[in-house]
């Protein structure tokens, strides 16, 4: 099969990849071998959280990347960031939309009782920024061990209770299993009476992101009526449910738009001619399946995602062999201790790309003239300091393949 | 675990990562199983689809099923369900007491008691003639050959099936042939019986090698038999010869969309308007061709094909007949049911017979396989 583009990777970046091939009339291709790290590690989107609350993201963000210029954000340039974000939001129409509160970060309180800054919010979590001096009470399952309703209780100055389910009465729960329980009528209307019986005139109910993976306002609003009180998500461990509708949303969009997905499935191998890429193999034994394309994006991510792989000696980029910039020696990876002020170099490591996405080496000399690369993969960002990782996502998977059909 | 259709419904399966692979650590492979639970895996595959590490989960699943199973006996039961083929002829030829008795409700609740067979879950009726013995007085013609795997449903239980494939293939231009073949062992691999399983994979390959060295490909309509005959056969029963098969094995609508990319797809089609939901099995996924069905559906002018974005229908083959498993099943199930009932479709896809069986269980509407829409649609 031939397509236009073969989008490898299929995290938020190689998502965004996608979505902006196809809504250019692109016959697009995307294969990944899991579903990337949405439903691990993203419940907001966080475009730079170490930019201080008080100052807009349009402000802050501009003059950030000029002190950045190698920075992926400064690879695509603000404005192509802008509309990457808008061209996100385009997917989560209201009642279920990401929304900054004024236009810049905002503190909102995790299930690991922190404060995170980010700036794009599911509507479902925007009432726990605001939750200080409010009167608030937290609810956890008994049973569900990612979220502790008093510990988060304690941190944040307000009740927390621990529900039993009738449901599962010794049993581990799981989030997804909570998530389908809530989308049931008669669930929510057992919580929401065992709810009321504990409420201490509360206005405000924390619950963790577990209200559903449909219809998520839905959900709410219908707690809301039995419990009249407003009712917020709370970001918790791993799975992330939100992550999770995230991942659907754009797996059904994409798919209504006639791309097609090959899910569970790695490269096993890219058909390389001089400095083009001619296709991919995939190994699904005793078969290898080839699709050709005339463009490439790779979005592999980091090491979690499988994009890089370190040894005891360096780290390498596996599928194209490509050169990743990286410190000279493994002594170099880390600061003395874990948990240091400064960025682990390791962090830095990744694919040099020049202004139009295309991979590069450390002379700036070219190296393919058909693979565009995006996401978490590329070096010069400290997506975890800066609270930076789907804004990368967003704003590099969009840029790449915009460049990738217009140069 | 995010995804397992098994532990999002009962707290009784700790999820795919507790079970097979987890379960296993540090011990002595001749110790007795710890994982009691691992026989509700329903063996969706869909673990392996979204690891992102790309651990075959599913497989170490079965090989703890196995392990387990074998240690603690089959019951008759299992036999039963699993060697359907051995009846279905017997039965296509009796189809009217045959079917009396599998609806008959006290026959039912003698099966449920003494078996274990639920009685809640309707057993799929047997036609007359099977599909092979229509196939005998059919004459397939066309330029190019092609042979065809039709299952043991298919011949038994849904004639219909197979003629619309086979007429499906004549319409683009294949003579249809139809190697000699039996059940391909995938119902017994399901409760870890690799030695049955391995048995039919030995009665099949050759007459299927066969066909491929004479030059022919072969199709399959039903994703399940493909996935087992494509992938299982070499990978985890390492039959002789399946290597050489499997490049040749195709998904009927994979070979249609290979057709259409060299522009010799017979797209002169009928307007049809209709709305359709279109499900796509979790063999089909593990395939890992996409979900060609619905591209070549999506040509046909009129037809609107809306894909209902759930995960497995629950059924898991036999899983779904088991008493005492009927009611994760259908719990799994409900999920499938309750979005397809929001897109109020006239009718609804899906590759694989379980499924097809499970959604006419849970929802009462019309289940189609794809290549009945596709057949009716073109003009002969």
């Amino acid at each position: 099969m031939h397509y236009d583009i073969i989008v490898i990777g299929m995290g938020l970046s190689g998502l965004m990849a996608a979505k902006t091939a196809v809504e250019m009339g692109k016959k697009v291709l995307i294969i990944g071998k899991g579903v990337g790290t949405l439903p691990i590690l993203s419940n907001t989107i966080d475009v730079l959280g170490s930019l201080p609350e008080a100052i807009r993201m349009k402000e802050g963000l501009p003059q950030w990347i000029e002190d950045h210029p190698e920075h992926p954000y400064g690879k695509a340039g603000f404005e192509k960031i802008d509309e990457a974000l808008s061209s996100f939001n385009s997917f989560f129409p209201p009642p279920y939309s990401f929304q900054s509160r004024n236009e810049a970060n905002s503190l909102i309180p995790t299930g690991a009782g922190t404060l995170r800054p980010t700036y794009l919010i599911p509507s479902t979590m925007m009432k726990g920024i605001t939750l200080k001096g409010k009167k608030t009470l937290v609810i956890g399952f008994r049973g569900y061990k990612d979220f502790y309703a008093r510990r988060f209780a304690d941190l944040f100055k307000c009740r927390g209770i621990t529900l039993s389910l009738p449901e599962a009465p010794d049993a581990e729960i799981t989030a997804t299993g909570l998530a389908r329980w809530m989308e049931q009528a008669s669930f929510r209307e057992n919580i929401a009476m065992a709810i009321r019986k504990q409420m201490k005139g509360e206005a405000l109910i924390g619950f963790p992101a577990v209200l559903g993976m449909h219809d998520p306002m839905g959900v709410r609003r219908d707690l809301e009526k039995r419990t009249g009180a407003s009712i917020f998500e709370i970001p918790v461990l791993p799975p992330s449910i939100p992550g999770m509708r995230v991942f659907n949303r754009f797996q059904g969009r994409l798919m209504e738009k006639g791309v097609t997905f090959l899910l569970g499935h790695s490269v096993s191998k890219a058909i390389l001619r001089g400095n083009r890429c001619e296709g991919i193999e995939v190994l699904h034994p005793p078969v290898v399946n080839a699709y050709t394309a005339d463009r490439f994006v790779l979005a592999t991510g980091r090491f979690i995602g499988g994009g890089l792989k370190a040894d005891l000696e360096r780290i390498d980029e596996s599928l194209f062999g490509l050169p990743v910039f990286q410190p000279h020696s493994r002594q170099d990876w880390f600061r003395e201790t874990f948990f240091s002020d400064q960025t682990h170099p390791i962090h830095q490591a990744g694919i040099l790309i020049d202004s139009s996405f295309r991979p590069m080496d450390e002379e700036g000399k070219f190296l393919f003239e058909n693979v565009w690369v995006a996401g978490t993969i590329l070096a010069h960002h400290h997506c975890i300091d800066e609270k930076s990782r789907e804004g990368i996502e967003i704003a590099t998977g969009y840029a790449a393949a915009r460049k990738a059909f217009e140069g | 675990m995010a995804i397992c259709p098994v532990s999002r419904v009962t707290p009784l399966f700790p999820g795919p990562k507790q079970a097979g692979p987890g379960a296993q650590r540090f011990r002595r492979p001749d110790e007795p199983s710890a994982d009691g639970w691992i026989d509700l895996c329903i063996g969706c595959q869909l673990c392996d689809m979204v690891c992102a590490a790309g651990v075959n989960i599913s497989e170490l699943n079965l090989i703890a099923k196995a392990k387990y199973l074998d240690e603690k006996g089959r019951p008759f039961r299992d036999w039963l369900l699993t060697h359907a083929h051995l009846f279905g002829s017997f039965a296509s030829s009796f189809p009217a007491i045959v079917n009396f008795l599998l609806r008959n409700k006290a026959a039912r609740w003698l099966m449920d008691a003494v078996l274990k067979i639920d009685r809640r879950r309707e057993l799929p009726a047997y036609e007359s003639p099977t599909f092979r013995e229509w196939f005998r007085s059919h004459r397939s013609q066309g330029e190019d050959n092609i042979a065809y795997f039709y299952g043991c449903f298919t011949n038994t239980n849904e004639v219909d099936v197979g003629k619309a494939t086979v007429e499906v293939l004549e319409a683009n231009g294949f003579e249809v042939t139809l190697p000699p073949q039996r059940c391909c062992g995938i119902p017994m691999l399901g409760i870890g019986d690799f030695k049955g399983a391995r048995e039919m994979g030995l009665q099949n390959v050759p007459s299927l090698l066969e066909a491929v060295r004479s030059g022919l490909d072969i199709i399959f309509s039903s994703t399940s038999c493909g996935h087992m005959i494509r992938h299982e056969y070499a990978h985890l029963l390492n039959i002789p010869g399946s290597e050489e098969v499997a490049p040749h094995l195709f998904d009927l609508f994979e070979l249609l969309r290979n057709l259409r990319e060299s522009g010799k797809l017979n797209t002169r089609f009928k307007k049809l308007s209709m709305k359709a939901a279109y499900f796509a099995p979790c063999h089909l996924k593990s395939l890992g061709i996409g979900f060609p069905a619905l591209e070549i559906l999506r040509l046909v002018p009129g037809l609107q094909v809306d894909n209902v974005e759930m995960d497995c229908c629950g059924l898991g083959g036999m899983f779904g007949f088991k008493k005492e498993k009927y009611d994760i099943s259908e719990e799994i199930g409900k999920d499938l049911a309750q979005a397809i009932h929001q897109m109020k479709p006239e009718v609804v896809l899906s590759d694989c017979e379980g499924c097809r069986m499970q959604i006419r269980h849970l929802t009462g509407l019309k289940v189609l396989h794809p290549a009945q829409i596709l057949r009716d649609t073109l003009s002969r």
